[in-house]
C-alpha cells in the first residue's frame, strides 16, 4: 500500500523523536473480500474530525 | 482441440497481463515491534497502543487494518472512494471520521533504494520517505519511512491517487 504501487511487505517507520515500528508480513492470504467486512458498526455514532 | 484450449488456459494462467493487470485482493498478517527512539520514552508500551499483530483486508477500493490494542481490537476502514477513513475502537461507543486526501505535512525526501530485501522468500524492491508532520495531536515532528514490496501484490495506482495520508497518493 504505498507510492510504489504494490503492497508493503516489511516496512521500518520512525515518528522522529519517538519511536520507531518495524513491521513485517508473516501471512499472505489471496481471496475475495467480501463488501460486508467493510461494514462499521451501524449503532455507533460517527465524530467527524475534520 | 482440447489440447488447443489447455494450451490458451495455460498462457493467460501464467501471463494474467494478457488478459490485463491482475491486482491483489486479499488478507495479510503483520508483526510489529517498536523501539523508543529517546531515553524518556522507554517506560512506553508502544505495542499496547499500536498493536503487536494486525491484519489487513484489501480490496480495490478499499482496505481495512485491524489491531489489537492494550487487549481491545481497533478497525481502521480506508475508504478509497469516498476519501475517508473510520477509526472504530473495540470499548467505544463512536467512530471517529478523517480524511484520507489531506496531507500530513510536507514531502522532504523520496527515494528509489537499490537494496533488494526478502521478506517470506520473496525479493522486495524499497522506497525511502521522509515528511515533516504537522499533526499538532501527534508527539512526533518528522516520519523517516522505508517500505518494501513485492510487485506480486500489486494494487491499482489509479485507486490511491488522493490517498494523502502518509504521502501514499
Amino acid at each position: 500500500m504505498d507510492q510504489a504501487g504494490a503492497v508493503s511487505l516489511y516496512n521500518e517507520v520512525e515518528y522522529d523523536p519517538v519511536v520507531k515500528s518495524i513491521t513485517k508480513a508473516t501471512k499472505i492470504i489471496k481471496r475475495k473480500i467480501d463488501p460486508k467486512e467493510f461494514e462499521i458498526d451501524k449503532s455507533k455514532r460517527l465524530v467527524y474530525r475534520f | 482441440m482440447k489440447r488447443f484450449l489447455f494450451s490458451i488456459f495455460t498462457l493467460f494462467l501464467c501471463f494474467p497481463s494478457l488478459i490485463g493487470q491482475e491486482y491483489f485482493e486479499g488478507e495479510i498478517h503483520f508483526v510489529s515491534t517498536f523501539q523508543p527512539m529517546a531515553a524518556k520514552y522507554k517506560s512506553i508500551n508502544f505495542a499496547n497502543i499500536f498493536g503487536e499483530k494486525s491484519i489487513a483486508l484489501i480490496s480495490a477500493d478499499k482496505y481495512l487494518i485491524k489491531a489489537k490494542t492494550a487487549g481491545a481490537w481497533q478497525v481502521r476502514i480506508f475508504d478509497l472512494k469516498d476519501t475517508l477513513i473510520y477509526t472504530d475502537y473495540e470499548r467505544s461507543d463512536s467512530i471517529v471520521v478523517e480524511r484520507l486526501d489531506k496531507e500530513p505535512g510536507k514531502l522532504l525526501e523520496f527515494e528509489v533504494l537499490s537494496e533488494i530485501k526478502n521478506v517470506m522468500d520473496k525479493p522486495c524492491k524499497g522506497i525511502y520517505m521522509s515528511y515533516a508532520s504537522d499533526q499538532l495531536d501527534m508527539p512526533f515532528n518528522k516520519v523517516n519511512a522505508y517500505y518494501f514490496y513485492s510487485d506480486i501484490y500489486a494494487l491499482n495506482k489509479e485507486a490511491y491517487i488522493n490517498h494523502k495520508a502518509a504521502h501514499w497518493n
